[in-house]
């Protein structure tokens, strides 16, 4: 961060602690400062404090802009079921945008769809879904057997992802609504009001992991655990697979190959342990070897007199 | 509203405080070098591929404490014991008198895609744990293992009894199928060798993202709210960011061992269910008779003390005992208060 950005930062906060700042919707100004705060160069500071830095950075934008609105809509809320429906849209987004983490899709999908006209939302839309269907039925005449053999089975994975994604998004939206009714019935049986944010947002963790806790343990949810996860893993294993057979092709070594070698250095390597073991039971075997020969010799030499 | 009173006015002086904060937070950064961790002395006194014996040496040894090998898990790093000088559980047992041997299992890379536990447990652990017999002239050592190392150190003493004098297991998972241990549900249906076939070695930042699953908005939402107040003195500060780099320096899990123990452990159960092999040798826990002090975590979200519990009546011990802290999977090692009075267990256990 510049010294300017730090100074106009400082002024902000005294202004609006003074209540001298003129405009009437001042906090967007905010946003607009850490936007600028977030391309600050950080490179005199250590990596991880850096990343700090930009992290509660972002928080201090979604934070404000979820208060500002707050600040906007307050008058406008007539009960607590009222604002409890602002705040479930908040949660809503939080969750996509962490469950959108979560479950990456392989970087060259990544930068595929980021570079087209799809949005990441719309991989639990249904559109996206019903033109995964026609690209797998479509007719691939001009492409090679194989080329349209890796087409369909990457299509079917993708298609496979995007319903293990949707039904994990559902779960998701399921405990969240859990969570709010929770939550509102908290709030409606506390004694004492609510009367800042951190308290609500304490008040939701406690709601919502009570729920999730009651939904992690159930069938149904490790049972769709388990189809992302699995999903997810296929699609990836599918492009590195179709990346590996690209890079045979063309004579380089891939981590297929790699991997081969790996795999013979360590199963050698074990047998060296195998023999190294065996060796050193040798000079205790000869011991014994000896010992048993003078055995003999003895007793050959007592029955002989 | 009747039941939150959020007017605009304390809205705003809300905004206006946690963004102070953050400013206030960059300026201690801003001053703050980059954080150290595991700062207590050592003499790394073997190596064997990637693996280190760390040597911890007290001032004064005190003879009656029988020489301790420490086994840590293969998920994250054994700093978190010596996190910093306030938060160390070595320097805390080496005031004791306590010499301590430190296993270190390294950062595993593509080169030990196929370690598998025969390699850990019946290969480098028991290099260890003859590096240190040799190293402190004794016959018998006694062995401390945390979490996942609590387990291998099980299985080891199992097929090793005669090496090893007490054992100590600390949040340590031995039943992988109770009611409660939400990470076994979790990994239920998780295809393992899918996941080893797509990574090799299992990503540390793929595990990270599964633990946090377990507490999603604590460890999300509420945690990231409270940074600014974490980091908002030097003191707090060094604290907080020697933890973050904790948590986050998570090493790659070698392929072969990370799907043996989801499958055989976390799957299967075969520790409970006394079909565990490895390195062709099956695993009879009632082939531990030490003595066993198996110390848990009443708040551990990891490993619940359900399945730390299950120890009890496994082996032939005839003094087996347990304690229990007020504390989580990691709190109990890092809270200057707890790390004291498990220093004093450890010890006690250890001194003949």
């Amino acid at each position: 961060m510049t010294d300017d950005l730090h100074t106009l930062i400082q002024q902000w906060l005294t202004m609006q602690q003074q209540g001298t700042a003129s405009s009437d919707d001042p906090l967007l100004d905010w946003s607009r400062l850490m936007a600028r705060l977030q391309q600050s160069s950080w490179e005199y500071l250590p990596e991880q404090h850096a990343e700090l830095i930009s992290l509660m950075t972002q928080e201090s934008i979604e934070f404000t802009r979820f208060a500002s609105q707050l600040i906007l809509q307050s008058h406008a809320f007539q009960d607590t079921h009222d604002f409890v429906r602002g705040f479930k849209q908040h949660i809503s987004q939080l969750s996509r945008d962490w469950i959108l983490k979560r479950w990456q899709i392989p970087e060259q999908l990544h930068a595929l769809i980021h570079t087209s006209q799809l949005t990441f939302q719309g991989l639990g839309e249904q559109p996206l879904l019903q033109g995964l269907n026609t690209l797998l039925e479509s007719n691939t005449e001009h492409l090679t057997l194989k080329q349209q053999r890796l087409i369909r089975e990457g299509t079917q994975l993708l298609y496979e992802y995007q319903i293990a994604f949707g039904q994990y998004s559902e779960l998701f939206d399921q405990i969240n609504q859990s969570a709010i009714k929770d939550l509102t019935d908290t709030l409606d049986s506390a004694p004492e009001p609510i009367n800042s944010l951190k308290d609500l947002h304490e008040a939701w963790t406690q709601a919502y992991e009570k729920e999730y806790a009651s939904v992690v343990a159930t069938e149904h949810y490790q049972t769709t655990y388990g189809q992302i996860s699995n999903a997810s893993f296929a699609l990836r294993a599918f492009y590195q697979t179709s990346r590996n057979e690209q890079l045979a092709q063309i004579g380089i070594a891939s981590e297929t190959s790699l991997s081969l070698a790996f795999e013979h250095i360590h199963s050698l390597r074990k047998q060296v342990r195998q023999l190294q073991k065996e060796l050193s039971l040798i000079p205790e075997l000869q011991r014994s070897l000896t010992e048993l020969r003078s055995e003999i010799d003895q007793l050959r030499n007592n029955s002989n007199d | 509203m009747t039941k939150i009173q959020l007017d605009a006015e304390t809205l705003k002086k809300e905004i206006l405080e946690f963004n102070q904060a953050l400013i206030d937070s960059y300026e201690v950064l801003k001053q703050l070098p980059e954080v150290k961790t595991g700062q207590t002395p050592y003499q790394v006194i073997y190596t064997i591929d990637k693996v280190q014996l760390k040597y911890f040496e007290p001032k004064e040894i005190d003879p009656s404490l029988t020489p301790l090998v420490m086994c840590y898990a293969l998920v994250n790093r054994p700093y978190m014991l010596d996190l910093t000088p306030e938060q160390s559980l070595i320097q805390s047992l080496l005031d004791q008198g306590q010499p301590i041997y430190l296993i270190d299992w390294g950062y595993p890379d593509a080169s030990d895609r196929f370690l598998d536990l025969d390699d850990y447990i019946l290969y480098y652990m028991d290099a260890c744990v003859e590096a240190t017999l040799n190293a402190s002239k004794t016959t018998q050592v006694g062995l401390l293992g945390v979490c996942q190392g609590g387990t291998f150190s099980l299985c080891y003493t199992a097929l090793n009894p005669h090496k090893i004098k007490r054992l100590i297991t600390v949040v340590t998972p031995v039943d992988f199928s109770t009611e409660d241990f939400t990470l076994s549900r979790l990994v239920k249906h998780v295809d393992v060798d899918l996941a080893v076939k797509t990574y090799g070695n299992i990503p540390g930042s793929l595990l990270n993202e599964t633990f946090n699953a377990l507490l999603p908005m604590r460890l999300g939402v509420l945690k990231n709210l409270q940074m600014p107040n974490n980091l908002s003195t030097a003191s707090t500060a060094v604290r907080f960011l020697s933890m973050e780099k904790w948590i986050y320096d998570s090493p790659d899990q070698a392929g072969e061992a990370f799907r043996s123990f989801l499958k055989d452990f976390f799957q299967q159960n075969k520790l409970i269910h006394k079909t565990l092999v490895i390195g062709n040798q099956l695993i009879d826990l009632k082939r531990i008779d030490q003595p066993i002090l198996n110390i848990y975590a009443s708040q551990d979200h990891l490993v619940p003390p359900s399945s730390s519990m299950a120890l009890k009546g496994l082996t032939s011990s005839l003094n087996y005992q347990e304690r229990v802290f007020n504390a989580g999977h990691i709190g109990i090692f890092v809270s200057p208060k707890h790390n004291l009075t498990l220093a004093a267990e450890i010890t006690g256990w250890m001194r003949d």
